[in-house]
């Protein structure tokens, strides 16, 4: 295998890599034994720290938390794809005094964290809003105005018939936007959307720091119950790192869907085009 | 706005919370990231699938997570570095930061090096260069290109994510934001508006440096 930095090795090489690959796994091996000596050593690796998972009332308590955390980012991921959708479509209107408006909201909405943008509407409005709809609230803010900019990015990157046919049949402006344009762009961005749902699965923890019961807060709380903080934060890590890998491994399968259907519907579009040759030229 | 002036000590001392958490950050991770590169990019399997592994496990769990681990865990696990309890927990939260956006500086060096074309260091192979200047003088200074845009993104959004250091007892704009809420109930609205304001100028002087960076490394 030649890549950039490396050519096909030879017999040095060959041997060099070998050694590199034993001085490597030592490493590794004594990076996780330091960390189980650590765990063992804090009497962390007990059975008593780690029998309360194995309680069918635990694990129904765990699901029931994680279902609390799913159900914040599926709330926030259809608010912020609608928050997106509309903002993306007023940044591409032709009137100055939709666009302008929009492109200015999008470009603030980027720049605070998205705790801070909980505190808005927690401390905003004075305890009037639920802490579920306050987190719910910051995360659409702020991914709304992510998805609008990767909406907006995959509109740019049609080609420029696609709006002047629709516009040539007589759609409105708007219609283009929001019936041939958007729908295009949701499609070939789907990877980049997929890539933000992980974030905002991982951001429903900030709302932990409201003193919202979810995943994280009842993991903090079985930990201080049982004097298990460690095992609890790792079993939560783990739910939480498969609950995102099955995410962004759907969103690697659709991307390789995705690639070879367009290919095909790219020949498939150019009817009379041999297809050795619309799959070559920049046709 | 009276409230801001009122307690400009307070609010500077949050700033540079966030300003000193920011830089340690940045340069813990900027160490720790180009490490976890060299390991995704080595000619071992077993050592890329080391760094592979530690990419993919910690860039999957919430900064929040890693943070409170950080701040309730490592007592018990009796990791701790000095006595001074608000020093103790700066360290911690910086420990937080550094491991979580490691993972994103990483990936950003791996794919400015994969942007790279593969006849650049072919070329310089057939001319007779080694390895090291192989890489010091013709892969690495066009990576470095390709790497600054996306590692200025992920500097940017590190400089948010300090505002989670609130929740590990540091002080920062967050908790400064906290406290004087709670002090100054009739003045809300001036706090909010305050801490965003400055985080907007945070963000705004980080652009303008990396904006800077890009274009020297463009032009050199």
């Amino acid at each position: 295998m030649t890549s950039v930095l490396y050519d096909a090795p030879g017999p040095r090489a060959r041997a060099r890599n070998r050694v590199l690959t034993v001085v490597g796994l030592a490493l590794v091996v004594g990076v996780v034994a330091f960390v189980v000596w650590r765990l063992q050593t804090a009497m962390q690796l007990t059975g008593a720290k780690w029998s309360v998972f194995s309680y069918t009332d635990i694990q129904r308590a765990l699901f029931r938390a994680w279902w609390a955390t799913i159900r914040i980012a599926l709330v926030s991921i259809v608010l912020s794809l609608v928050l997106g959708a509309v903002l993306a479509a007023l940044r591409l209107s032709t009137l100055r005094a939709l666009s302008l408006p929009a492109t200015v909201l999008v470009q603030f909405l980027r720049a605070p964290p998205v705790l801070l943008m909980m505190f808005w509407f927690f401390y905003g409005a004075r305890g009037a809003i639920p802490v579920f709809w306050c987190g719910v609230l910051g995360l659409t803010l702020y991914n709304g105005a992510i998805i609008a900019e990767i909406l907006r990015a995959g509109v740019r990157a049609l080609p420029a018939g696609q709006r002047e046919a629709g516009l040539a049949i007589g759609l409105t402006p708007s219609q283009v936007t929001w019936t041939v344009l958007l729908p295009q762009a949701v499609r070939s961005m789907l990877p980049s959307l997929l890539a933000q749902v992980v974030v905002i699965l991982k951001d429903t923890a900030l709302i932990y720091i409201l003193g919202y019961a979810e995943l994280l807060r009842w993991g903090t709380q079985l930990g201080t119950q049982y004097f298990n903080l460690v095992p609890a934060t790792l079993v939560i890590a783990a739910v939480y790192i498969a609950t995102n890998s099955v995410v962004a491994g759907a969103a690697k399968l659709l991307e390789r869907r995705l690639s070879t259907t367009s290919r095909t519907t790219r020949t498939a579009a150019l009817p009379g085009v041999p297809a050795q040759v619309g799959g070559a030229g920049p046709l | 706005m009276q409230v801001i002036v009122d307690n400009l000590d307070t609010f500077g001392r949050g700033l540079w919370g966030t300003v000193v958490l920011f830089l340690w950050a940045t340069a813990g991770s900027l160490v720790l990231g180009t490490l976890l590169a060299v390991l995704r990019v080595a000619p071992s399997a077993a050592v890329r699938a080391a760094g592979t592994a530690y990419v993919n496990l910690v860039r999957n769990t919430p900064l929040t997570l890693i943070m409170v681990f950080c701040v309730l865990g490592l007592p018990i696990l009796r990791i701790t570095f000095t006595d001074a309890a608000s020093t103790q927990y700066r360290i911690y939260a910086i420990l937080a930061l550094v491991a979580y956006t490691s993972c994103f500086v990483c990936e950003a060096i791996r794919s400015g090096i994969n942007t790279v074309p593969v006849g650049q260091a072919e070329a310089a192979r057939a001319i007779g260069l080694p390895f090291g200047q192989v890489l010091s003088l013709v892969v690495l200074p066009q990576a470095v290109k390709a790497v600054v845009p996306p590692l200025g993104s992920v500097l940017i959004a590190m400089l948010k994510n300090t505002s989670i250091a609130s929740a590990a007892s540091n002080f920062e704009l967050i908790s400064a934001m906290r406290g004087l809420i709670e002090q100054n109930g009739n003045a809300v609205i001036s706090v909010l508006l305050g801490i965003t304001a400055a985080y907007v100028l945070l963000v705004a002087v980080v652009s303008a440096v990396v904006a800077l960076l890009e274009r020297a490394a463009v032009t050199a």
